[in-house]
């Protein structure tokens, strides 16, 4: 049977087309369970955006969640060997509470993970595939950029506790509360003029670059602007054109992520659906040799994109009653579906269906009793 | 028009200063003062659309996109602590979060602290901090009757003038945060409407710098 993409929801579209994609750059698929052993989640607890995780014991009595991420689960099981990176990619349900709903979500995420000796080039690459993931879902796209290397270097001389406080005014682009933390705590105002430096420059990287070479770098921050710089003009020699921006407003967790970190938009959508980075620090933590850079994709917000209502439940309803061949009505069906039409076939037609035609069968032949105008 | 900007204005004294802001900034919408049961009003030339919401929703409307950008008290930022951006102190809505008791109250460090509140996630923060066992009675107006009734020690509750609590004969033991409205956006709507969203708040700004400058004088 041919698959008519046309009828589609753009989720679905999106999710095969991700995995085209994934496939053609060399990502193996892996495929992974719906349950984890609860204490992954407890020893990287910040790594995981949701506090509330669903868990249950098994029938031999050990505690297990059902997984409300998939880095973690596929950074536990990996190897690494010296010079090789692995390359993965999955589509999977994860179990997040909703903060707004007071309620658990089942989400459908699709991503890739990329682990092992990465280099410049495999940024680059993950970064392009980021990019071609929102592409995918929509011509008018957003992937920012961030480095957290950058980040890490101004904020070295500061106590972790301000330093978080400081992350989440970064995140909100915040620049009075900044300022206010700055008085509060009596932090050196060239330290604050740099943030506040740092978050209202955004946008075209060649721009935000150039500015950013003034702040007080050390050689870290330096490195870190460097790499910056490199993967966004390795990107923008592509004639795609990639809709790529520098924004330092986006911030991860900086105990598990050290070096690139994204998040893409599509237009039409209200919050980011793609969500990455570098957790060279993570797997440092988890006891891993090698880096890793990665992303995923939250497909549950897509239907956000099909405003359009659907303007028929089916395009034809074939009425029949017991006086018909159903034989008959049988095959004259499945000639209609096999122009391509959907068919209902029906003793009367349902309450608030809406079709495009209504037939039925008189003396042998289809005929039209019924039209939609 | 798809570049219009839409605006979640906090209902009642607020909104109409923050509005009357919006206006002195160059973003006028003259239908908004018209004496009518409109819920939105837009100045198409100027690229911008106003509806007037309960002021704990602003949040929700601009996170969930339907608004663009909002104006919301930091308590209610603190409350709900939506993923938004904060652009902008707009100084308007002075006020403070605070700890109140009846006048000469002592408190028993004995036992439970008993909160009455309508922001129950700031005030377990704020006693997080200081590790102190409390139980939080969550109320959603007259929050000043709990402690004259004995249902709770303590109160956390927005404090203007003070007024209220003088008199209900109750006085402010402790300071929890300074409050004031701010401009939030949405994260998304910022990404595809930068350059309108930053003219607004660059207006509004030197609007709010000027009306700072001149207070001071």
């Amino acid at each position: 049977m041919k698959i008519d993409r046309n009828k589609m929801n753009t989720e679905e579209k999106t999710m095969l087309e991700l995995h085209a994609l994934y496939q053609q750059f060399g990502y193996s698929r892996y495929k992974m369970g719906r349950f984890e052993e609860y204490e992954l989640y407890v020893r990287n607890k910040d790594f995981i955006p949701s506090e509330s995780i669903i868990a249950f014991s098994d029938m031999n009595g050990k505690l297990m969640a059902l997984k409300p991420d998939l880095t973690l689960s596929i950074v536990k099981n990996y190897r690494y060997v010296p010079g090789f990176v692995q390359k993965v990619y999955y589509s999977e349900n994860i179990y997040r509470a909703s903060q707004s709903a007071h309620s658990h979500k089942e989400i459908m995420q699709t991503g890739l993970e990329c682990m092992g000796d990465i280099d410049l080039f495999q940024i680059f690459e993950v970064t392009l595939l980021a990019a071609r993931s929102l592409a995918a879902i929509s011509s008018d796209y957003v992937l920012e950029m961030s480095h957290m290397g950058l980040l890490a270097d101004l904020l070295h001389p500061l106590d972790e506790e301000i330093r978080s406080e400081i992350v989440r005014c970064i995140g909100e682009k915040n620049i009075h509360g900044i300022k206010a933390i700055g008085h509060a705590y009596d932090i050196d105002e060239n330290i604050i003029e740099s943030l506040e430096i740092l978050v209202s420059t955004y946008g075209e990287y060649k721009k935000v670059i150039k500015k950013l070479k003034d702040l007080p770098l050390s050689e870290n921050g330096m490195a870190a602007l460097k790499e910056l710089q490199d993967v966004c003009s390795l990107l923008s020699t592509s004639k795609r054109g990639y809709k790529i921006n520098v924004d330092f407003s986006i911030v991860n967790d900086m105990n598990y992520y050290s070096g690139f970190v994204f998040k893409g938009f599509v237009k039409g959508i209200p919050t980011s659906i793609l969500s990455g980075g570098q957790y060279d620090k993570l797997m440092g933590r988890m006891g891993k040799e090698g880096g890793a850079i990665g992303f995923g994709v939250y497909l549950d917000y897509l239907d956000r994109l099909d405003v359009s209502e659907k303007e028929y439940d089916v395009d034809v309803v074939f009425l029949y009653d017991d006086d018909d061949d159903m034989g008959e009505v049988y095959r004259a069906a499945k000639e209609i579906r096999s122009g391509g039409e959907t068919v209902t076939v029906e003793k009367a037609v349902p309450k608030k269906l809406v079709a495009k035609r209504f037939v039925r069968l008189k003396g042998g032949e289809v005929v039209t009793v019924g039209q939609d105008d | 028009m798809d570049k219009m900007i839409n605006v979640a204005l906090p209902k009642g004294r607020l909104g109409k200063k923050v509005y009357d802001m919006f206006e002195l900034s160059g973003y006028e919408c003259p239908a908004i003062k018209e004496d009518n049961r409109k819920l939105i009003f837009e100045n198409e030339e100027k690229g911008i659309r106003y509806f007037w919401v309960k002021p704990s929703d602003v949040t929700i409307y601009v996170e969930r996109g339907a608004a663009d950008i909002g104006v919301a008290g930091k308590d209610i930022l603190m409350e709900y602590e939506p993923d938004v951006y904060e652009l902008l102190d707009m100084n308007l809505g002075r006020c403070r979060m605070a700890v109140a008791a009846r006048k000469g109250y002592r408190e028993n460090t004995e036992r439970t602290l008993r909160v009455a509140t309508k922001f129950p996630n700031i005030t377990r923060d704020f006693y997080s901090k200081e590790s102190r066992d409390i139980d939080i009675i969550n109320l959603h107006g007259s929050i000043e009757l709990a402690p004259i009734l004995g249902l709770s020690d303590v109160i956390v509750d927005i404090v203007e003038t003070g007024k209220t609590l003088r008199e209900n004969n109750l006085e402010v033991i402790d300071t929890v945060t300074q409050i004031s409205a701010r401009l939030i956006a949405n994260k998304a709507s910022f990404k595809f409407k930068t350059r309108e969203i930053e003219a607004i708040s660059s207006a509004l700004d030197a609007e709010i710098s000027k009306e700072m400058e001149a207070s001071i004088r």
